[in-house]
């Protein structure tokens, strides 16, 4: 075999040679330009007084927008909303969820077009989400109220009820996701091998225990990584918030994403947004990496 | 057996159950969209009728005609269309070369786990937070209100998702076949793409479909990306109309139930590939 | 066609050597057998040829071209593998001339020599499937097909028989002999299989922790083990391995004593001896080496395999279909003195030359 070295092959050696860069090297940058960039910018913002006037100079003030986190009762506000409202949500989804799994996974076996629907909520743009619900959360004409006076009972107002607004929240997220977590205990419960079970049939064990010993260690990858994806997908809440309450009433329903906004676009204060923005961003990673190291999600 | 009498009365009471549960979590998951459906039909004085009408109302067309003809709502629609279909493709031509060299390419030392990681976390991250220097590069660079800048930021935030789909369905695929086409004269680039990329076509089609949908569902970035009648993409148009001193609930519901058509049928299209693309490929549903 | 070459070459991952010093001289139109288990290197090796993975030291030669770092594409072999990597979107026509269309061979030209293959391996009712319509051993062929489809310096074969039912096995083997003997083209088989090796190969090369244990005809392998790993592998039912000691010209290991097996005093020693080679006798039959319960009594259809109790371990025996001991009764064993082989305990290497 004759090998005539021409500008082609050398070309074709180089690109073959550098492949596994080259086929990497774009997202790399596109990824690098996403978070290296950002958090630069926002090291060097939070240390300063950044004016909503471009034309004064910007000032270095240290951690002076750290140490005013410490004492900033709306920021505190927005983490105790948003640590409530991940918690109480993301239990009540993975209850249902792993519930209504179970008792279909068993006595229903056609499920296909439930699970048509239930991809429904949680696929439609959460915009639509939020409309939907505040129609029927509507005070004078929503469905709610109809339903409240069909049972006698006094009518509400509901989002803009102090006491019940996180509830209504809370409420549309369940039902938005609810379906993600069925649908993955689903595939979860259908790829249960079926031998352990029979041999612990056969053993005598009862199905409680059945239940405990073999099906909850098997879906445990399964739950850890659907439950991964809804914390930091709750964590992260803006949407809803936005078009049911903006936040109100009295910030009961504020969260910090949406306080980060109103910092960064409301009162122009690019400074402590950054700030807050920093720990927000080190507490979230912080949390899903020692999850996924945990879980062993990536090879 | 002498557990048997005890679980005959609970098989019978759990089925019925089941059954009940699934009729009752099929209206709860329907109704609201119905609703949603049913207002962007009704006049005015059936929406706001107090009790509520339920069945007995003269369908109409007009809030559609409103939204999409006297207001902007065709505009903010198309530019989300663009705006998705843009993303889609640059994300997936870049994400599908990323993930299928993870999947096949051994790096030095760590750093094949150490990318794979960087590129969850960066799908774990709040957008909030990196929105602030994002919103002031593109507004130093004029960019605000572009399409081309909200793409941009779509493709940064679609591209650790595209990579691990992509990622997650080569390694479905036997290394074998990019071998044996390698031996058999192919390069390795030769192989990925008359091999590799074929075999891999139900995978590419669900992934740009997820990217579809997420491009088009998204709100927060579009909110700061765009304000501009414009520019808008059709979220952002919605939730300025909701937020409004008088909300024209017909027409935010016609622009809401037409927004999540499109959507709802390309769920449907990747329904096999759903429980794969919400778990970024961990459970192969 | 060509010869291979590799020159002092080493394969590591990481911290783990996969094969380690590798020197052999594969003969122009030579059917070589690479034989190991599993995790050996056997199939490193045949694909460091192929250039699917880089030797990280040495030099591997085809023909005379050293071709380190050579693309795939440029070495001009093929290469059947254990799973046949077939095309599955492609059909059996495409899947065979693939090679072909890579190098722009005319379509013509590339038809007629796809319809030549596919006469030959009995493929050509089967041209516009796809693999997934065809059987197993079908597949088998069109792995082959692909491989002969354009005459190549060197053919690679990983395990392609493993995946075939025993019937079929045999018969592809017969047709892999009778190929490579009329295309007259360099064979490198890997196989874990070692009756392959035997009736396939020329030369078989025995491997081990990624290095060759032995290299040879398959007769010298069987007949002459120079180490206690070959011994091991090769035969079946494998070769009775006793460990025991060697004192003055005496092997004893329990009950069991053989004498003149050559060198004075070896300890510990190693004595080898294939089940052929063991007669069970009379318990009061003079000369008898070893006499033991029988433990268990398994009839193969032409003989019967007869494992006696010998200090912790069983010794096989081959008897004649006709045995009739029963278990726990006592027989004498008789072993053919000038067919066993002696082992350096220490060393595994062979004490008797």
């Amino acid at each position: 075999m004759t090998r005539t070295p021409s500008v082609g092959a050398a070309l074709e050696r180089w690109r073959e040679r550098h492949l596994r860069i080259l086929m990497l090297a774009p997202t790399l940058l596109i990824l690098a330009g996403l978070t290296l960039f950002p958090t630069i910018y926002m090291f060097t913002a939070a240390v300063q007084k950044v004016s909503p006037d471009p034309d004064v100079p910007r000032e270095f003030i240290g951690l002076g927008n750290f140490t005013r986190m410490l004492s900033d009762p709306e920021l505190h506000l927005a983490i105790k909303n948003t640590v409530v409202f991940t918690s109480v949500a993301v239990t009540l989804e993975f209850l249902l969820g792993l519930g209504l799994a179970l008792l279909f996974d068993k006595y229903i076996h056609r499920l296909t077009f439930l699970k048509t629907v239930l991809l429904v909520p949680m696929m439609i743009p959460p915009i639509a989400v939020a409309l939907t619900w505040k129609l029927i959360y509507q005070p004078q004409f929503g469905v709610l109220n109809e339903l409240m006076f069909r049972l006698g009972l006094p009518s509400q107002a509901w989002a803009g009820d102090v006491s019940l607004a996180m509830a209504t929240i809370i409420a549309a997220d369940v039902w938005e996701w609810t379906p993600f977590i069925f649908l993955l205990m689903l595939a979860g419960l259908a790829s249960l091998p079926s031998e352990p079970y029979e041999a612990a049939q056969v053993d005598g064990a009862s199905a409680w225990r059945q239940f405990w010993d073999l099906t909850i260690p098997f879906l445990k990858p399964v739950i850890a990584i659907a439950l991964l994806l809804r914390i930091m997908d709750a964590l992260r809440l803006f949407d809803l918030v936005f078009i049911l309450t903006v936040g109100g009433p009295a910030g009961a329903t504020e969260t910090l994403s949406l306080y980060i906004f109103k910092i960064a676009f409301t009162f122009v204060d690019i400074g402590y947004a950054a700030a807050v923005s920093l720990v927000v961003l080190f507490v979230t990673v912080g949390f899903s990496t020692w999850f996924i190291k945990r879980l062993r999600l990536v090879d | 057996m002498e557990t048997r009498p005890r679980y005959r009365t609970i098989g019978g009471i759990l089925p019925m159950l089941a059954y009940l549960a699934m009729a009752l979590a099929l209206f709860i998951t329907v109704f609201p969209v119905y609703w949603l459906a049913q207002n962007s039909i009704k006049l005015d004085i059936d929406i706001f009728a107090v009790p509520p009408v339920w069945f007995n109302f003269s369908p109409t067309l007009k809030h559609y005609e409103a939204a999409f003809i006297g207001q902007p709502f065709l505009i903010y629609a198309f530019n989300s269309l663009i705006i998705a279909m843009a993303t889609t493709i640059v994300s997936l031509i870049f994400g599908t070369m990323a993930g299928y060299a993870l999947a096949r390419f051994q790096y030095p030392g760590r750093w094949r786990y150490q990318i794979s990681f960087w590129m969850l976390s960066t799908r774990m991250m709040p957008p909030i937070v990196t929105i602030i220097p994002l919103f002031i590069f593109f507004n130093f660079f004029n960019l605000l209100n572009t399409k081309f800048a909200v793409v941009v930021a779509y493709t940064a935030f679609n591209l650790p998702f595209v990579t691990w789909m992509m990622k997650s369905y080569f390694q479905d695929l036997p290394p074998e076949l990019e071998e044996a086409a390698m031996v058999d004269g192919d390069t390795r680039w030769g192989a990925f793409l008359r091999i590799a990329l074929p075999l891999a076509r139900p995978g590419i089609a669900a992934t740009a479909i997820f990217s579809l949908i997420l491009s088009w569902n998204e709100f927060l970035l579009a909110l700061i990306l765009t304000q501009t009648e414009r520019s808008m993409t059709l979220p952002v148009g919605i939730s300025g109309r909701v937020t409004q001193y008088t909300t024209h609930w017909g027409e935010i519901s016609a622009a809401g139930f037409l927004a999540s058509v499109p959507i709802i049928v390309f769920a449907l299209l990747v329904q096999k590939h759903l429980v794969r693309g919400l778990s970024l490929g961990a459970v192969k549903g | 066609m060509a010869s291979v070459t590799f020159k002092n070459v080493y394969k590591k991952f990481g911290e783990f050597v996969a094969v380690a010093d590798f020197n052999v001289e594969i003969r122009d139109k030579e059917f070589l057998v690479l034989l190991g288990p599993s995790g050996c290197g056997k199939t490193t090796t045949m694909r460091m040829i192929a250039g699917l993975e880089e030797a990280t030291s040495g030099d591997i030669y085809i023909g005379t071209d050293r071709v380190n770092g050579l693309l795939p594409k440029y070495r001009d072999v093929a290469m059947v593998f254990q799973s046949y990597a077939l095309y599955p979107h492609l059909t059996v026509e495409d899947n065979i001339g693939y090679p072909l269309k890579i190098r722009k061979i005319p379509l013509a030209e590339r038809k007629r020599r796809i319809a030549e293959v596919a006469r030959r391996v009995e493929l050509d009712s089967m041209l516009s499937r796809l693999p997934k319509e065809l059987s197993g051993g079908q597949r088998q062929r069109v792995a082959l097909a692909r491989a002969i489809v354009r005459t190549p310096r060197v053919f690679l074969m990983d395990e392609p028989l493993s995946n075939l039912d025993a019937k079929l096995r045999t018969q592809m083997r017969a047709e892999l002999k009778h190929l490579q003997h009329e295309l007259q083209v360099t064979t490198i088989y890997v196989t874990h299989d070692q009756i392959e090796a035997m009736t396939l190969a020329h030369r078989v090369a025995v491997m081990n922790k990624g290095m060759i244990e032995q290299l040879g005809t398959p007769r010298e392998i069987y007949n002459n083990p120079r180490t206690l790993f070959v011994a091991g592998f090769i035969g079946s039912p494998p070769m009775n391995l006793i460990p025991g000691e060697v004192r003055d010209g005496v092997f004893s290991s329990g009950g069991l004593q053989v004498a003149g097996v050559g060198r004075a005093n070896i300890s510990p020693a190693v004595l080898g001896v294939r089940p052929e080679d063991a007669h069970a006798v009379e318990v009061d039959e003079a000369d008898v080496n070893l006499v033991a319960p029988i433990f268990a009594v398994e009839l193969t259809g032409e003989n019967t395999l007869v494992s006696v109790r010998l200090g912790g371990q069983l010794m096989t025996l081959r008897a004649d279909k006709n045995f009739a001991g029963q278990i726990d009764q006592q027989i004498g064993v008789k072993i053919a003195t000038d067919r066993v082989f002696l082992f350096d305990g220490e060393t595994q290497d062979r004490a008797d030359f």
